[in-house]
């Protein structure tokens, strides 16, 4: 039987009078995935903020098995340190041993092609690279749970697949994932879907 | 004439909703006009001075008093012998020493030996005291110490050194933290092992490290430019230096946890850090002309502490414990501000 790794339990966040979550009860296991779709302004990053502890709820309780692995929507790559200092510097602040640091990186950069961009400036790489990078980050720590926020947004189909075949690879391997989305080729690979609600008045 | 007063409209509308607008419109000339209404008024207030009276005649008790019973001046004690001088600067806070010589009554001349390293003091007590013993019909000569050949640079390296630490350590450190957050890096951050506490020392680290390299430039500039004995001070110097750069650290710090963007910590470093550090330090004005409602808090300053102890520890070859109260309200200062701070970053700057 597989464990929990995410419950959450009559979730709410309030932004003065307008109620983005509301009352949300969630629970994913060991390698299951889900999609959180919604139009814009629905809650869904507000979720992901609550579900990786930035962002305190009004109200209810969220459990979640460490370590997470996080990728939101704005790029948190600096831009003037390269592909590997950035990858070292998050390696480094997760305490990953040099020899696994780099071993790990050997990996994501034959699996992404991020080795020819090793020693440029993250600010000198695309739109797509930078998607990448971050997805490589996000994943470095060998993450129980990966919350992805919108992770393909402004990246070409050949990144999309990409990462998600290194997503899928990942829940096969036990890690629960939970991905907002607004592509339906995406949603339908999860196992299952959260669809927000647009936010209420209180 | 319709868009101009269209784009006029929008513009009262932007500053009207732009908190950091409103600031800059109504809070910069009250504090402009509060910062000149208190420091421009150039007045001598409470200056200590010694007396060394070597005539035994007691001639002189008459302008002593005369000195004491004024304002301006305040009389801190007699030296009984001429090593004691440079003593009473150092230890008692004296900005000029009166010497009655022997031969007072035979037609010796008073000496008035004068601190130096504040230039503009020196220069006032100086206009006030050639008028009372013009009148007190003694000749009388007057003497600079620790800056005889009045170079001006003393007056305004420490406080030039002071802007550039606080420049460095503060408003690039708050930058650099602002950035961060801005870009999400922060974000990142706090989902890692690293706490506020790590991710704040390990920034402010660096910026100390730079602090430290012009610490020991001005150290070096210092020893060229007033033929410094070198190695004299410089653990004191250096101490300070690193004391004052982590004390603006963690104020610049402490307005990051306050504000949103890069902008609004920019202003607020201008506002709470630079202008009253340079207005009311000692920099341009004197301490004794400020108004007594402003003297107390002026005093504890971390640019009148730090001022106050480099003209003592590079001028006047203070020992380091003379500096001990002006060091402990720096680490004081220094420990609240970094506590304050990460409870404000835990509640405000990283949950927004």
């Amino acid at each position: 039987m597989s464990q929990t790794v995410i419950r959450c339990v009559g979730l709410s966040k309030n932004y003065g009078h307008l109620r983005a979550v509301s009352d949300l009860n969630m629970e994913l296991r060991e390698g299951e995935t889900i999609s959180v779709t919604g139009s814009n302004g629905s809650g869904k990053t507000t979720l992901m903020k609550m579900l990786c502890g930035i962002l305190t709820p009004s109200s209810g309780e969220i459990f979640i098995e460490k370590p997470v692995g996080n990728m939101s929507q704005s790029s948190a790559l600096i831009p003037r340190l390269t592909t590997k200092e950035n990858y070292d510097f998050y390696g480094v602040v997760n305490s990953i041993k040099r020899g696994e640091r780099e071993r790990r990186f050997k990996e994501v950069a034959e699996q992404f092609g991020l080795d020819r961009f090793k020693n440029k400036r993250v600010e000198e790489l695309t739109a797509g690279w930078r998607q990448l990078l971050s997805f490589s980050v996000a994943i470095m720590g060998e993450p129980r749970v990966l919350l992805l926020d919108e992770p393909t947004a402004g990246v070409d189909t050949l990144t999309r697949q990409k990462i998600w075949e290194c997503i899928m690879k990942m829940a096969e391997s036990g890690c629960a994932v939970v991905v907002t989305s607004h592509y339906q080729t995406e949603v339908r690979l999860c196992g299952r879907n959260l669809h927000m609600e647009r936010p209420v008045q209180l | 004439m319709r868009r101009i007063l269209y784009i006029a409209k929008k513009e009262v509308l932007l500053i009207l909703r732009d908190r950091m607008s409103m600031i800059i419109l109504i809070l910069l000339p009250l504090i402009i006009t509060g910062i000149l209404g208190n420091v421009l008024r150039f007045r001598l207030q409470e200056v200590g001075f010694a007396v060394f009276d070597r005539s035994g005649t007691g001639q002189m008790i008459q302008i002593i008093s005369d000195l004491d019973a004024s304002e301006e001046f305040s009389f801190a004690g007699n030296i009984l012998s001429e090593e004691e001088t440079h003593n009473a600067f150092v230890y008692k806070d004296v900005k000029f020493v009166i010497y009655v010589p022997e031969d007072l009554v035979r037609g010796g001349v008073v000496q008035i030996f004068l601190d130096g390293s504040d230039l503009i003091m020196s220069e006032a007590i100086t206009q006030n005291l050639s008028a009372r013993f013009a009148g007190g019909g003694y000749p009388f000569e007057i003497s600079l110490m620790y800056n005889e050949e009045l170079k001006s640079e003393m007056e305004t390296l420490p406080g030039l050194v002071m802007i550039a630490l606080i420049i460095v350590s503060s408003i690039m450190l708050g930058l650099s933290i602002n950035r961060e957050r801005e870009r999400g890096t922060a974000r990142m951050l706090m989902l890692t092992p690293a706490g506020i506490n790590e991710i704040i020392s390990g920034k402010g680290l660096a910026y100390l490290a730079v602090s430290l390299i012009h610490g020991i430039s001005v150290y070096s500039l210092t020893i060229i430019m007033f033929g410094m004995e070198f190695g004299r001070g410089i653990f004191s110097f250096l101490l300070l230096t690193g004391l004052f750069s982590l004390n603006s650290m963690v104020i610049g710090v402490f307005i990051a946890s306050l504000v949103k963007t890069e902008l609004e910590l920019l202003i607020g470093c201008w506002f709470f850090l630079f202008i009253p550090n340079v207005f009311f330090s000692g920099f341009i004005f004197p301490l004794q002309s400020m108004s007594v409602v402003i003297q107390p808090l002026a005093s504890v300053m971390p640019g009148t502490l730090f001022i106050d102890s480099y003209r003592a520890i590079v001028f006047k070859e203070a020992p380091l414990f003379i500096n001990i109260t002006s060091f402990t309200l720096l680490v004081i200062q220094t420990i609240t501000f970094y506590f304050v701070s990460i409870i404000l970053f835990n509640r405000n700057f990283f949950r927004k």
